[in-house]
């Protein structure tokens, strides 16, 4: 299978903080790919990485085949890339922003980002610095999607935009890329936003990948039990059976790969005497929050 | 592609760029207005006489003109590329690795120089409207090393704000202190002559400063 994007043992530090160390992923072409993580844990780093724009201090990265650290013209031409918060040059005006980009990209086609403009309550004139986050969000991605790219790298494209506008983001990405069969690769703080969005998707921690997996795969196997036990003071560790424990007084949460039946008798090993033992079904969000703790 | 990049450079520019050019149409008339008091408020044999005998520099007023329009203009370029990094939108455009900043740098480059020239041309116009030649000629001689200024000033400024760590940028600015401050020095007639070639070489090394900059800002030093 041919990938759009493969990450080879990637290993990064800043200064002597480890970020990730070993990261492995690839992505299908045609498909969508959401990279999730909290805060800090090196989504935006991993960007930078697939940009060209950091070296790794291990690994690589491959775009199309091509290394990360040189890419050439013609693959940059093949990627659209959003930065974080929107990005663009604000002392453009809209009319002027098309005129700058189309004289870069041979595919360019300006329907799909006056399409998107129409939309919005702005004038041809209007300067994107006196834009809202929203707006600028809807230029930033018109002009991505007018580019034609046959990679899309969004990084956190839903910072700062409300809830309508994060809609018109998503629907707009969705319908384009199915019909046209691009490659994203996404990450974004909202969660909940890309479930039935993402194919695949690998889930990193600091200095570590939690999971990759395709996200239907992911959202089938990852289970959450709740349980009671007698007296407080569980003391559960994570390992391979348990992979994330919440308790609030008598109260146990825990997160598991493991069918109800192989988690029962793994506490039962463990000497827990729980009770009432039940698996609670999880959106993708609950799911992301169980797999990586809420710390 | 060259004209999208000289759009943009232009878009960041433009008002700076006009600011300047009012600033040395000032400065310039500002000179002539004075000679020409000069001439009529003291017979113009003592006034060539201060100029020629006495050596003394009647376009010193201009010293520091064309490094502010060097820094001024590569301020208005390059801030706006460093603040949210947007010089990732530059360095993602389909063109070589340093190619983009090259043109762009090559751009900002040609703007000062040019409108340094057409300053350098008007004093020479003003100089010959009232002296022989030869008190143009060790004008545009004197005057020289704070025009290199300008020029040293533009890409030295550009290197430190592309610069994408601090500690070396104010390395990079100590350094161009010192390189600027031997070419605005002094205001003695000629008295740079016999180094200006020197002066020259070096200026055009200060060129490479921003390439190196960009290419660290693109490998993700911090």
């Amino acid at each position: 299978m041919e990938y759009a994007v493969e990450c080879k043992n990637l290993t990064h530090y800043y200064g002597k903080r480890l970020v990730f160390e070993n990261m492995n992923f690839a992505v299908r072409r045609g498909s969508i790919f959401g990279l999730l993580g909290k805060n800090g844990t090196g989504k935006t780093t991993t960007i930078n990485i697939l940009n060209g724009f950091l070296t790794p201090a291990g690994g690589q990265c491959l775009v199309f085949g091509e290394d990360s650290r040189s890419l050439s013209p013609a693959t940059k031409a093949r990627m659209g890339f959003l930065i974080e918060g929107h990005v663009q040059y604000g002392f453009m005006t809209i009319k002027q922003i098309e005129r700058f980009y189309a004289a870069f990209f041979p595919r360019w086609n300006r329907e799909p980002y006056y399409e998107l403009m129409s939309k919005l309550q702005v004038t041809e004139s209007q300067k994107i610095a006196t834009m809202s986050c929203g707006q600028r969000s809807q230029v930033a991605l018109g002009l991505i999607l007018a580019q034609d790219p046959d990679l899309m790298v969004l990084d956190d494209y839903s910072m700062g935009l409300d809830a309508g506008y994060r809609r018109l983001f998503i629907d707009y990405l969705t319908e384009y890329a199915r019909a046209e069969g691009k490659t994203i690769f996404i990450t974004s703080h909202i969660i909940q936003d890309l479930e039935g969005l993402i194919d695949d998707c690998v889930i990193i921690d600091y200095k570590s990948v939690l999971v990759t997996m395709p996200i239907s795969q992911f959202q089938k196997e990852f289970r959450r039990y709740a349980f009671s036990v007698a007296t407080p003071g569980l003391k559960l560790e994570k390992d391979d059976v348990i992979r994330n424990v919440e308790l609030i007084k008598n109260h146990a949460t825990v997160y598991s790969f493991k069918s109800q039946q192989e988690v029962e008798h793994y506490l039962t090993g463990k000497g827990v005497a729980y009770q009432h033992l039940q698996e609670s079904p999880m959106s993708l969000e609950d799911a992301f929050i169980g797999i990586t703790g809420k710390y | 592609m060259l004209k999208a990049i000289a759009f943009k450079e232009w878009l960041k520019m433009r008002w700076t760029f006009l600011a300047m050019v009012v600033v040395c149409i000032g400065m310039t008339v500002n000179i002539a207005l004075d000679l020409s008091h000069l001439m009529t408020m003291e017979r113009p044999i003592n006034v060539w006489s201060y100029v020629i005998l006495m050596q003394y520099p009647f376009y010193s007023s201009l010293r520091y003109i064309p490094l502010l329009v060097g820094c001024a203009i590569a301020v208005a370029q390059f801030v706006p590329e460093v603040i949210q990094s947007r010089l990732k939108l530059s360095l993602h455009l389909p063109l070589g690795e340093n190619q983009v900043l090259l043109w762009m740098v090559g751009y900002g480059g040609c703007v000062v120089a040019g409108l340094l020239l057409l300053e350098m041309l008007a004093m020479m116009v003003v100089a010959l409207a009232y002296f022989p030649k030869e008190v143009m000629q060790s004008m545009v001689l004197t005057m020289a090393p704070w025009f290199l200024a300008g020029l040293g000033g533009y890409f030295l400024t550009a290197t430190i704000v592309v610069e994408p760590r601090w500690v070396r940028r104010v390395f990079l600015i100590l350094l161009a202190y010192g390189f600027l401050d031997a070419l605005v020095l002094r205001v003695a007639i000629t008295a740079y002559t016999p180094s200006l070639l020197w002066f020259v070489l070096l200026t055009v090394l200060t060129t490479i400063g921003v390439v190196l900059s960009g290419h660290r800002f693109r490998k993700g030093v911090r």
